[in-house]
Parts: C-alpha cells; sequence; structure tokens
C-alpha cells in the first residue's frame, strides 16, 4: 500500500517537473533575459539616483508580462510550430503541454504583471507595458501570417522595455529616452533579418512570409546594409540629448561601422548562412556593449 | 496537434480592453 503511495507521490511530482519545466520553456527564456537587461538600462539611463526596490519590481513584472506574451505567441503559433523542426518540440506541439494552460498561463501572467507595474510601479510604465504586450500578441504574431512586413511592426514592441525602465523612475518619458528607444528599434532589423535570412528555407517550407523569401535574399542583404547604416546615425543620437560622453561616441562609431563593414561582406559572402549567422552572432554584442556603455557614461 | 478551438475574436478583444484598463485604472486611482 505505501509503496503504491510512494510510485504515485513519485509520479505526481515528476509531472509538476515536466509542466513546470514546460512553463519555462513556454516563456522564452532567452528572450525574456534580452528584455530584462534593455528594461534595466532604460531605468539607470533615466536622470536621477535609480531607486533599486523599484527597479528590481519593474524588471519582475515586466518579465512576468514578457514570460506570458511569449506563451501567448506559442499559443497562437502551435500549428506552424508543429510544421519546422526547430520548434516541433516546443512545450504545446510536443504535447508535454496543453493549449488552454499555456493561454491561461499567459493571460494570468501578463494581468499580473502589469497590475504590479501600473499600481506599485507607474501606471505610463504600466501603459507601456500594455501596449508592448498588445501589439506582440494581438498585432505582430498574426501579421507574421499575412506580411513579411510584420518584421517592422515586431520592432515596436522589441524597442519598448527601455521606455517602461525609463518610465518606472521618472513617471514620464523625454526625447533622450525616446533616443534610448529608437536604437532598439533599428537595432532589431539586421539582427532578425540575419535569422531570418539564415532560416528562409525552414521558414517558407512553413509558409510564414518572412522577408527574405517574399523580398528574395539580395533585397534582405541591401535591407541589412540601410539599416545598419540608420542605427550608425540613430546610435549618436543620445549624446545630442544629454546621455553618454565622448566615449560612448567613440564606442558607438566603430561597432556601427564595424557592423557596416560586416552587412556590406555579404555583398560577396560565398557562404550565405555562414554569412547570416556570423551578422546574427556580431548584432548581440553590439546592443550589449552600445547599451552597456551608455549606462556606464551615464550623467 | 491539438483540436482545441482558437480563442474567440471577442475573448482577444475582452483582454486587449483589459490590459489597457489596468493602467488608466492606476492613473485614475493615483489622482
Amino acid at each position: 500500500m505505501s509503496q503504491a503511495l510512494e510510485a504515485q507521490a513519485v509520479t505526481r511530482s515528476r509531472d509538476f517537473a515536466r509542466v513546470a519545466g514546460a512553463l519555462v520553456q513556454l516563456t522564452k527564456p532567452g528572450v525574456t533575459r534580452m528584455v530584462l537587461v534593455t528594461t534595466a538600462i532604460g531605468a539607470i539611463l533615466a536622470p536621477g539616483r535609480p531607486v533599486l526596490s523599484k527597479l528590481v519590481i519593474t524588471v519582475v513584472a515586466t518579465a512576468a508580462v514578457v514570460a506570458a506574451a511569449n506563451a501567448l505567441n506559442m499559443y497562437l503559433e502551435r500549428d506552424v510550430d508543429a510544421r519546422m523542426a526547430r520548434t516541433r518540440e516546443r512545450p504545446i506541439p510536443s504535447g508535454r503541454i496543453s493549449p488552454e494552460v499555456a493561454l491561461w498561463f499567459g493571460v494570468v501572467l501578463a494581468i499580473a504583471g502589469l497590475v504590479v507595474l501600473s499600481f506599485v510601479v507607474h501606471p505610463l510604465a504600466g501603459l507601456l507595458c500594455s501596449v508592448a504586450f498588445l501589439s506582440y500578441v494581438l498585432v505582430y504574431t498574426p501579421l507574421k501570417r499575412v506580411t513579411a512586413f510584420a518584421l517592422h511592426v515586431g520592432t515596436i514592441p522589441g524597442a519598448i522595455p527601455p521606455l517602461i525602465g525609463w518610465a518606472s523612475m521618472t513617471g514620464s518619458l523625454s526625447w533622450a529616452a525616446l533616443s534610448v528607444f529608437a536604437i532598439l528599434l533599428v537595432w532589431q532589423i539586421p539582427h532578425f533579418l540575419a535569422i531570418a535570412i539564415f532560416r528562409a528555407s525552414e521558414y517558407e517550407d512553413a509558409g510564414l512570409a518572412v522577408y527574405p523569401t517574399v523580398r528574395g535574399v539580395p533585397a534582405a542583404k541591401r535591407a541589412v546594409i540601410a539599416y545598419s547604416c540608420l542605427l550608425l546615425a540613430v546610435s549618436l543620437l543620445p549624446p545630442l540629448l544629454g546621455l553618454g560622453g565622448w566615449p560612448y561616441v567613440v564606442v558607438a562609431s566603430a561597432l556601427g561601422i564595424a557592423q557596416i563593414v560586416v552587412a556590406v561582406r555579404g555583398l560577396t559572402a560565398p557562404e550565405l548562412k555562414r554569412w547570416a549567422g556570423g551578422l546574427f552572432l556580431a548584432t548581440l554584442p553590439y546592443l550589449l556593449v552600445v547599451y552597456g556603455c551608455l549606462a556606464l557614461t551615464a550623467p | 496537434m491539438s483540436a482545441v478551438p482558437p480563442m474567440r475574436w471577442w475573448a482577444w478583444g475582452l483582454l486587449a480592453a483589459i490590459c489597457l484598463a489596468i493602467p488608466l485604472l492606476g492613473y485614475w486611482l493615483g489622482r
């Protein structure tokens, strides 16, 4: 009898661990981590000394809403995910979690995060997070099936987190805050184009409209160069608005030019996938170093 | 694949309304 109960308890704890693991995977931890960093940077860059307790609450609440957005994105894309080798093992298509659980997990987490941001931190932080959440789940996600232009729409929720951090500290926004937003807005286009070029055939097989498959790889390469040039220009806006000093200008210019060089090399690269992979890997440290440098030289 | 029917459009609309109402309520209560 006791053996049977023990076995039952073991099975139950295994089930719990399996569901908990699936829920964590549902939040796309890598994407969520990146959002946490950019939210914290926004809070640090805001005028005045950042209040640590407020920073922690903002970051945790924003993480909850981002996790919810990712869970609902996986809920909405479960049919497409089941068709691609890379995403077939995600919690819903692999059957580790039911779509209803993912749906309610996302809904409850989003509401909880927005309540904390709006009532404990500042309503503006809550409003910005709400706009990011809704535009990601209800505009960008469905638009991905229809048009390659979804990439550009998706950059808006992706760039809002520094504004959430900024608003959490000041309760307002400024041109300086918008310049930090603009860097992230433009940065995402070459970053996601690199992924789209790298995985073009996969997306095509799954029936997703992505830029390189719709407009062609040469057009995508030209867009990477154009947006890398725009990124260099935009990255020099914060010093004009009182953020970052000369060290920042030097670092941002050097990294911006380096990214343009990598982008231009794509025109003659013999191996497309290798170039796209390299570009993707180059964009990640770019953002971290540029934002880090901005934060370190914050007034 | 799941045979779960897609969430109704009005349910997504309701979620959007709730998400926007929360910060607006925060503003209203904080006045």
